[in-house]
């Protein structure tokens, strides 16, 4: 089936008769999407997500966004979906065996993307590390924000800013808290980042 | 200079990677052009056993081998393109938040396979990012290097 995607760079105005199977079939893509985000999503933090009130919201909040999207446009996507694309990133590097992904790195990254991830952020785009890690980075506006994983769970938050300079280079072990102090330093970097965000990456669906 | 020798500052250091593939480069947000990401190096032990080495050329060496930059991308990296940085901007990375962590990159000369009957040209342009092999904070280092090097593409 061919989706009629809300997420590219930019979206036509359709004619009047094409809207209506255009919008069937975005309601089949979030059918189909919907159950495998949550699923994946309830697999990645089931410490959040795994309430049924939980799941209700996050339909319901990436419905919305993606109705919004085709009106819309640009750059505009639902943590949800943000987090599904992470998600699909990571079945895909682990079922290429790129990667070594423990329970202590998963249950991290699902920490990292839980704390991080919001509504029209940027991406966060995963990848496998040399030594068979993963690495989850977030890029906009000339801004990086890096967060290397450790197969002990432990990781690294890495921020370097549009002029070359480190933000901030901060060390947590696997199960420590985030202060609050620090979460919302991370926050508010991306909070920066997410200003510039225009399109999403190729890959993005 | 000599094979271990410190690369000149402003030497333009050269660095393939394929822009086809999603685990050696991640897209800004902004739609710029791609940036490297650790997995664009790959990395092997050193001789000594000491160190991991990835590959890099030395731009102004090309020109004097009479070969372009495109020469360096041989069968086995067809399609794919080229990052740079000078010897300096390696050199001048910083983990300031971290304490005891000097940089500890190095750039050096490592012309190879010295007197191989047959070998590329390209070989007497090659070099080396050099990382010790315990070093700690070693995937913030490699985060900071691909950081580095900006895509210059042939294309």
């Amino acid at each position: 089936m061919t989706y009629v995607s809300g997420f590219e760079s930019s979206v036509a105005v359709p004619p009047a008769e094409q809207f209506g199977a255009i919008t069937r079939n975005v309601a089949h893509y979030f059918a189909d999407a919907m159950t495998e985000t949550v699923q994946g999503i309830q697999a990645l933090m089931p410490q959040v997500f795994g309430s049924s009130a939980m799941t209700y919201a996050i339909h319901r909040q990436a419905s919305f966004v993606g109705t919004a999207n085709l009106t819309f446009g640009i750059g505009r996507a639902a943590r949800v979906d943000l987090v599904s694309f992470a998600y699909k990133r990571l079945q895909d590097i682990k079922s290429q065996e790129k990667a070594n992904v423990t329970p202590e790195v998963q249950a991290s990254l699902g920490a990292v993307l839980f704390a991080f991830v919001e509504d029209d952020g940027p991406t966060p785009q995963l990848a496998p590390t040399y030594d068979q890690s993963l690495e989850l980075q977030w890029l906009s506006g000339g801004m990086l924000l890096t967060v290397s994983f450790e197969s002990s769970g432990d990781y690294n938050l890495l921020a370097i800013g549009s002029g070359g300079d480190v933000v901030f280079d901060h060390d947590v072990a696997f199960g420590d808290a985030l202060s609050v102090t620090f979460v919302e330093e991370v926050t508010e970097f991306l909070d920066e980042m997410s200003k510039s965000v225009k399109n999403r990456p190729a890959l993005w669906r | 200079m000599g094979y271990g020798g410190e690369l000149a500052d402003d030497q333009i250091t050269l660095h393939r990677f394929n822009p086809k593939d999603p685990d050696h480069t991640a897209e800004p947000d902004d739609g710029s052009a791609p940036h490297l990401r650790q997995s664009a190096f790959l990395w092997s032990i050193s001789d000594d056993g000491k160190h991991l080495e990835t590959s890099i050329y030395q731009d102004s060496k090309l020109a004097k081998l009479g070969i372009t930059r495109a020469d360096t991308l041989d069968a086995d990296h067809k399609d794919w393109d080229l990052a740079s940085a000078k010897a300096a901007e390696v050199r001048a990375l910083k983990r300031a938040h971290v304490p005891d962590q000097p940089n500890p990159l190095r750039v050096v000369e490592h012309e190879y396979p010295e007197g191989r009957v047959g070998a590329a040209k390209r070989d007497g342009a090659h070099a080396e990012v050099m990382y010790p092999k315990d070093a700690a904070g070693k995937k913030q280092w490699l985060a900071l290097l691909a950081h580095t090097y900006t895509v210059d593409s042939l294309y």
